[in-house]
């Protein structure tokens, strides 16, 4: 069972490298969607029964050897992103073979989407700070090589602008872990936990924490470091930008919970972390009031990621006071701001194919020219509106379980910026989402457009996510107690 | 085994049907209605079923782990079937109505889905067990009402969704941290039969906070003024969805609120305690006023029963605020009356719509010639606003009145009386056009020919109804009415 931790690795990285020499890929990316989604369950399972599991490569263990380790956080993450991932996989290949991609291209884009898979997955199950890097870099570069890929003009600035601001956010990231090994020697985090318990945080260490955190900022586009999601989100193939907003972002977001929460004592002084306060509320209203104003609907789907993401570090700068929590509290902000993260993965992604669906169809991106069909698109629109529903954090989704947990943290606390901001969240993000649903209910005297037949696949992958959404708001109950009960805390 | 899952197979029923009518394809029309019919009469049978269980003391719960601390809970107490029934003896009726009201109108599929989804968050509404179950359904409905509401896709319908949203999400925003606040400071947000708030010693402040919030979220979808924008504007939404969305779904689930808010969550003795009624009697009156004096004003038949609804809706939660038996009952049954006269009002404006093209009050002159029952039914349910006997409304102002003078509020009955009179103002000269004002040859009246079948189910609905209103009235006394329920349903839950 516990091998199975590096089969999620290897198989995917493997079959990557394949794809790029045998002209299988479709096949071979089937078979990771089939399979690794089936691991995660079974994983999961076996962590929920059991407690967390770990594995030392070569039995060489921490401080100096690679340990593979899921607990309840790992688990849930990766089995979110299984699912995720294998149905955007279905979609990218009917994406591919629909837009008419040669073999070669496909290959290639297939080979770094396996190797992002790969480094997603390592990244989620390592445990020490120098893995966490190098996997951080592996999913840094794919990326960029996945929006390159796109070809044109602006998908190759947007590349190069992101490129340029992950490895400012990597190099910030390093020196912030060097930092924390010159004070405490280690760098796996559970003996980092041990050894900042009993050592009393000096300005050495202080730093160290500060700087990573700076370097994760940075690459997980919280305001002002945001500028670079919406271009390189929006100019990628629709499958891209469903992977890129959905789950890429959110890794960086999942390294800064995993360091806030290394200790039961706050590892930053609660005063440097009010500027992150500061810019997670901008986040909410800069994204959101940029994305009232696109035209574009990609675009306004990605400046919805720079919104959204500002609910997640609002909960985070709530989370780091960890002394004056109390632990039930605690748990409710820490269980709620995970399960919006793992709503938000799946509804952005559903939200991102539905959209791309659309622009698919209409070979459009204006939102103005997305309506008067002449062919119907239920599939699409149901898609579209339950993963809308899910952002707006409304019932009954698993947006509106976050959401709540979240709200009522904050309130138990007496964190009133905090739940009002939160509170207010779904107006905002209604108003921008209407923009876009509006149109299909538009019904004008104009003439219906004719649009290229979306292939089967692609809506009913859109579908699924968006029903998933929605059975999120529902059983939540397991999820949550995988979570609870195994995350050290 | 019955008893835990009758409830979620209640409001599944309507819920499946709109998920498989969605994708049915807009030509299969006869298995899409065969399938909107056989769901809503299924889910009649149902509802039926469990009222003569509840009627003979069972219980039923449904209860999921939901979040931390708060369970996912499903009940059917007699308030609950009130509410149930209502909803399903309408929606029947309502659908057969729309099948042929909507005969030419496009997207018929995606308009029936959202139909019964509506219906089933309806439902998940009146069995709502706790607060937090209650708001997850709530939000559904708003959110299954919206494609309703814009079907049209004209630019005015998209505004009017538009406001629909805005207010009604502001609103649930307001319930959901009263909710939050309840459950932080209380413990609990289930609904008790006395109140959970009587036995948990809470400060004046936070008992004031949890209801100013709570209630104002409410006060949204009951049209209480000044929130009640959001309804004229509505009107825009085809005839069945303003017949039963405005007159059913959307409004008494508001007022719904309100009444689990005053008897389950606060309780009937605490409500009074703390002074809270004071405000609500305030609110519902004014709007009581207000929305009559609006409806005055109006042109548009169905903008006149809009603002007609804002002011009859207050009757119920006016009813509730009092002190006394009598008009906890009176306003109790009027949920009930009310909603079964304004759906006969709607669905006769809708016909003559479709069959005339009359929008307008100028151009019902003489419509009792030519559809003399569709202006009959009209009638009665016109007669049952005003309160005058032997309609329903006449048995609500009646309880209402004693119990306005039951608890000591005497100008209680003054709103009544005036509101009575207001009502006969705007409703009187739109029968004396129907039945006696020749035609005027300035205003356009488009007779439309209609298949004979259509006009069957726009009529036969209606005339239902209508019979249902008089008989209501008549036969207050026996132990099928409405009155009787409201009757145990006080009674029986709060000991009175």
């Amino acid at each position: 069972m516990i091998h199975i931790l590096v089969i999620l690795i290897i198989l995917p990285i493997f079959l990557a490298a394949i794809s790029l020499v045998f002209k299988i890929s479709p096949f071979l990316l089937y078979i990771c969607s089939m399979f690794i989604p089936l691991f995660g369950v079974l994983l999961a399972t076996y962590v929920y029964f059991n407690g967390p599991i770990s594995f030392s490569i070569g039995d060489w263990t921490a401080p100096l050897g690679i340990t593979l380790y899921m607990d309840g956080l790992s688990a849930l993450m990766i089995l979110t992103l299984s699912f995720v991932l294998s149905f955007l996989s279905v979609y990218l290949v009917s994406y591919l073979k629909a837009e008419k991609f040669d073999i070669k291209s496909q290959d290639y884009i297939i080979s770094a989407w396996l190797f992002m898979w790969g480094s997603l997955n390592a990244l989620f199950l390592s445990r020490d700070l120098f893995n966490l890097y190098v996997t951080l870099e592996l999913v840094g570069l794919t990326s960029v090589i996945l929006i390159a890929i796109a070809k044109t003009e602006n998908a190759l600035r947007a590349s190069l602008r992101y490129f340029i601001l992950a490895m400012f956010g990597s190099l910030t990231y390093l020196f912030g872990v060097v930092m924390v090994y010159r004070s405490l020697g280690v760098l796996d985090l559970i003996l980092i936990s041990e050894a900042v318990d009993m050592k009393n945080l000096d300005f050495q260490l202080q730093i160290g924490f500060f700087f990573i955190l700076l370097g994760l900022f940075i690459k997980g586009a919280i305001f002002p470091f945001h500028f670079w999601l919406p271009p390189a989100h929006a100019n990628a193939l629709s499958p891209i930008s469903a992977l890129l907003s959905a789950i890429v972002v959110k890794a960086p977001f999942y390294l800064c919970v995993r360091i806030i929460t290394i200790s039961g004592q706050n590892i930053l002084d609660m005063r440097m972390m009010l500027p992150l306060l500061i810019f997670a509320i901008c986040a909410i209203f800069w994204g959101s009031f940029l994305a009232l104003r696109q035209n574009n609907l990609k675009m306004l789907i990605a400046y919805s990621t720079v919104a959204q993401l500002g609910y997640l570090y609002i909960m985070l700068y709530f989370v780091a006071d960890m002394k004056s929590l109390d632990i039930n509290t605690y748990k409710n902000a820490f269980a709620g701001v995970i399960y919006y993260c793992i709503s938000h993965m799946v509804a952005k992604a559903a939200l991102f194919m539905s959209a791309g669906n659309m622009v698919y169809a209409s070979e459009t991106h204006r939102i103005s020219e997305i309506k008067n069909y002449k062919i119907f698109i239920p599939i699409t629109i149901f898609a579209f509106g339950a993963s809308s529903i899910s952002i707006m954090s409304m019932p009954p989704t698993g947006g509106f379980v976050g959401k709540w947990m979240m709200l009522f943290a904050s309130l138990n606390s007496q964190h009133w910026v905090v739940f009002f901001v939160i509170l207010s969240g779904s107006i905002l993000s209604l108003s921008y989402l209407f923009r876009a649903f509006k149109m299909f209910f538009v019904e004008s005297d104009e003439n219906l457009i004719e649009i290229r037949p979306i292939p089967f696949t692609m809506e009913l992958s859109a579908l699924s996510l968006g029903v998933i959404v929605i059975f999120m708001g529902f059983l939540s109950y397991y999820p949550l107690q995988l979570l609870l009960k195994w995350t050290l805390f | 085994m019955i008893n835990i899952l009758l409830p979620p197979i209640i409001i599944g029923i309507s819920m499946l049907t709109g998920i498989i009518i969605y994708f049915i394809n807009e030509k299969r029309e006869r298995f899409r209605t065969i399938l909107n019919l056989a769901g809503a009469f299924i889910k009649l049978l149902l509802v039926l079923f469990m009222l003569i269980k509840v009627l003979n003391g069972e219980e039923f719960q449904t209860r999921i782990g939901f979040v931390e601390g708060i369970d996912f809970v499903l009940i059917a107490d007699p308030l609950s079937l009130l509410f149930l029934t209502l909803s399903s003896v309408l929606w029947l009726l309502t659908t057969f109505y729309a099948i042929g009201y909507m005969r030419d109108a496009k997207n018929r599929s995606r308009f029936f889905s959202y139909f019964s989804l509506c219906v089933a968050a309806t439902a998940g509404i009146a069995m709502a067990g706790n607060l937090l179950t209650f708001y997850l359904f709530y939000e559904t409905l708003t959110l299954s009402t919206f494609p309703l509401v814009i079907h049209e896709g004209s630019q005015k319908a998209i505004e009017a969704g538009k406001t629909y949203l805005r207010y009604t999400i502001t609103g649930g925003m307001l319930i959901l941290g009263g909710t939050l606040y309840l459950y932080s400071t209380a413990g609990s947000v289930d609904f008790a039969t006395n109140g959970i708030l009587q036995n948990i010693p809470l400060s004046k402040g936070e008992l004031n906070t949890i209801f100013f919030f709570i209630f104002t979220g409410f006060a949204v979808k009951s049209a209480i003024v000044p929130l009640h924008g959001w309804l004229p504007k509505a009107m825009v939404a085809p005839a069945p969805v303003s017949a039963l969305l405005h007159a059913v779904a959307v409004v008494k689930a508001g007022v719904f609120g309100i009444i689990r808010l005053i008897l389950n969550i606060f309780g009937y003795e605490l409500f009074h305690m703390a002074n809270l009624s004071n405000i609500v009697i305030f609110a519902a009156s004014f709007t009581i006023i207000y929305g009559s004096l609006m409806a005055i004003s109006q042109k548009n038949i169905k903008r006149l029963l809009a603002y007609s609804t804002v002011s009859q809706l207050s009757y119920i939660t006016l009813g509730i605020s009092l002190v006394g038996n009598y008009a906890l009952i009176g306003g109790m049954v009027h949920l009930v009356h009310q909603g079964i006269m304004k759906v006969t009002l709607f669905m006769c404006a809708g016909y003559f719509d479709k069959a005339f093209g009359i929008k307008n009050i100028e151009q019902l002159n003489c419509v009792g010639k030519r559809s003399p029952l569709a202006m009959a039914t009209f009638t009665i349910a016109a007669f049952g606003m005003i309160g005058l006997p032997p309609t329903a409304g006449f048995i609500t102002k009646w309880y209402l009145g004693v119990g306005g003078l039951e608890s000591g509020a005497w100008y209680i009955v003054l709103i009544l009386l005036a509101s009575s009179f207001l009502n006969a103002i705007y409703f009187l000269p739109l029968i004396y056009r129907g039945w006696f004002k020749t035609v005027d040859e300035t205003v356009i009246v488009k007779p439309k020919v209609l298949n004979y079948y259509t006009v069957l189910f726009l009529i036969f609905p209606p005339f239902v109804t209508a019979i249902l209103t008089l008989l209501f009235g008549l036969f207050a006394a026996s132990s099928f009415s409405p009155l009787y329920w409201a009757t145990i349903i006080i009674y029986r839950e709060f000991g009175l």
